[in-house]
C-alpha cells in the first residue's frame, strides 16, 4: 500500500491527521487548478478550502478507481464552476471587443505588460465547461477521457469543449501569439 | 506515406495534446506539407503563449496553511476527539507566521487591553470566524507547547551528555535541532514583542541566543568547550524557565474554550 493509499484508508476510518497528509500533498496543485479556473487569487483560495472540506465530508464515497488527485480535482473544478456561475460571466464577444478597443498593437501590449491581462481575458471568454475542460487538458495534462470523468460528461462532449475553447482562444490570441514566443 | 487530406484544426489539436485519437499519419503529413506545418506552428505558438499565464506563488508551507485553516472546520467524527496533532513542528513556523497576532494574544491574555496590531490582511484571513478562532487557539496552544518542549529537550540533552573518554562530544543532533527551532523561535519572539509581553519576549530572546549558540558550535566539540557550553546553559537556568512557561501555557489550555476573542482567556 502506498503512503497515499494508507493515508486515505486511515482518513476514511476517521483519522484527521491522515487527512492532513492528503491536504499537504495536493493543496498546491488544487490551488493551481483553482486559480486557472477562476482567474482570481481569493476565489482560488476559497476553492481550495471548500474542495478539501467537501472531500473530507464525502471521503466515505471515495473509491480507489480514480486517483485521489483526480477525485479532489473534480470536486475543486465543480466548485469553481459554481463560483464562476454565481458571478457575472464575460462573453467572448466582449473580450474581442476589448482587444479591439484597447487599440494597442501587439508590441505595445507586450511591452506594457498587458500580455497577462490579455491572456486572462482570453480565458475568461470561455464558457465554464470549456474552461474546465481546457484547463485540465492544457495545464493539468489530463486526457480527454479523464476530463469527461471529472466533468461527468461523455468523451465527445469533453472533446468538443476543448475544440471550442481552442478556437475561441485562437481568435482572441492569435494576433499576439507570435510576440510572446519569439 | 502522405495523408491525402489536410488535417483540420480539431485533428491538429488532438495531435498537439498527444491524444490517441489523433490521426497517426499527421506527423508525416506535417513533414511534407508546408501549409499545414505553418498552421500547426501557429496553433502551437498560440497554445504555448498561454503558458505565460502566471499563477501566484504559494510558499513551501502552503499545505500546512491550508490544513490549519481547514482543521477547525472539519466535522468531528463520532469516535475521535482529535488527539494532540502529530504535525511536524516545522509546520508551526508557518502557523506562527500566519497568525503572529494570535500567538501573543493567546498566551498573553493579561494584555487583553492592548489592541492587537492586526494588519488588514491578517484580519481578512481571520475573518472573525468563531469556529476558526477556536481552532486557531488550539493550534497555537499546541504550537507553543511543542516549541518550548523541543527547546527544553535540547537543553536537557546537552546538560546530560557525557564527554567521551577520547575527548570530544558529538552534538550534531542537538545542533541541527537547534538551528531548526531558531526560525519559529524568532517568530514567537516577534509576536511577544509586538504584544508588549516583555516576560515572554525575554525568555524567547534568551532561548534564541542559546539556540543560536548551539547551532553555531561545531558538531564535534572538545571536552573543555563542551563543559563551558553546558555551564552556560546551566547558569542561565533556561531549561527550568522554559518548563515553568510551558506549564503556564498548559494550564491555560485546560480552560474552557472561549468563543469570543482569544485575548480574554486569563
Ligand atoms: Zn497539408
Amino acid at each position: 500500500m502506498s503512503d497515499e493509499a494508507a493515508a486515505i484508508a486511515a482518513a476514511q476510518a476517521g483519522d484527521q491527521d491522515a487527512f492532513r497528509v492528503l491536504v499537504e500533498l495536493h493543496s498546491r496543485s488544487v490551488f493551481r487548478l483553482a486559480y486557472r479556473m477562476t482567474g482570481n487569487e481569493q476565489d482560488a483560495e476559497d476553492v481550495v478550502q471548500e474542495a478539501f472540506l467537501r472531500a473530507y465530508k464525502q471521503l466515505h464515497r471515495y473509491e480507489n478507481r480514480a486517483s485521489f488527485a483526480t477525485w479532489v480535482y473534480r470536486i475543486a473544478a465543480n466548485y469553481s464552476l459554481d463560483l464562476i456561475r454565481s458571478r457575472k460571466t464575460v462573453e467572448s464577444d466582449t473580450i474581442l471587443e476589448h482587444l479591439r478597443e484597447s487599440g494597442a498593437g501587439p508590441d505595445r501590449l507586450y511591452v506594457s505588460g498587458k500580455m497577462q491581462e490579455t491572456l486572462d481575458r482570453a480565458l475568461e471568454g470561455l464558457s465554464q465547461q470549456e474552461r474546465t475542460a481546457f484547463v485540465l487538458r492544457h495545464f493539468e495534462g489530463q486526457s480527454i477521457d479523464e476530463i469527461g470523468g471529472v466533468l461527468g460528461i461523455g468523451n465527445n462532449a469533453a472533446k468538443h469543449s476543448i475544440f471550442r475553447a481552442v478556437q475561441k482562444l485562437r481568435k482572441a490570441l492569435t494576433p499576439w501569439a507570435s510576440v510572446t514566443t519569439t | 506515406m502522405m495523408m491525402t487530406t489536410h488535417p483540420n484544426e480539431e485533428e491538429m489539436i488532438l495531435h498537439y495534446y498527444g491524444e490517441p485519437e489523433a490521426p497517426s499519419t499527421i506527423d508525416a503529413h506535417l513533414r511534407d506539407c508546408g501549409d499545414c506545418r505553418q498552421r500547426f506552428e501557429a496553433l502551437r505558438r498560440m497554445l504555448e503563449s498561454l503558458d505565460t499565464v502566471r499563477v501566484p506563488e504559494r510558499g513551501p508551507m502552503y499545505g500546512a496553511e491550508v490544513w490549519n485553516r481547514l482543521r477547525p472546520q472539519l466535522p468531528r467524527t463520532a469516535a475521535k476527539v482529535s488527539k494532540a496533532p502529530v504535525m511536524s513542528w516545522k509546520s508551526w513556523g508557518a502557523v506562527a507566521a500566519m497568525l503572529t497576532v494570535g500567538v501573543s494574544g493567546y498566551y498573553m491574555g493579561k494584555y487583553s487591553n492592548v489592541a492587537p496590531a492586526v494588519t488588514p490582511e491578517v484580519a481578512k484571513t481571520l475573518a472573525s470566524n468563531e469556529q476558526f478562532e477556536r481552532g486557531r487557539q488550539r493550534v497555537l496552544l499546541v504550537a507553543l507547547t511543542d516549541h518550548f518542549e523541543k527547546s527544553r529537550m535540547i537543553l536537557a540533552e546537552l546538560s546530560n551528555a557525557t564527554p567521551g573518554a577520547a575527548g570530544g562530544v558529538d552534538i550534531s543532533y542537538e545542533r541541527e535541532e537547534a538551528s531548526d527551532l531558531l526560525e519559529s523561535n524568532r517568530l514567537y519572539r516577534q509576536a511577544a514583542l509586538q504584544q508588549g509581553d516583555t516576560q515572554a519576549a525575554t525568555l524567547l530572546d534568551d532561548l534564541e541566543r542559546m539556540l543560536l549558540e548551539v547551532a553555531h558550535t561545531s558538531p564535534k566539540v572538545g571536552n573543555d568547550e563542551f563543559e563551558e557550553l553546558r555551564q552556560r546553559i546551566k547558569d542561565r537556568g533556561l531549561a527550568f524557565k522554559v518548563r515553568v512557561f510551558t506549564s503556564r501555557i498548559e494550564d491555560m489550555g485546560k480552560a474552557p474554550a472561549n468563543t469570543s476573542k482569544g485575548n480574554n482567556r486569563l
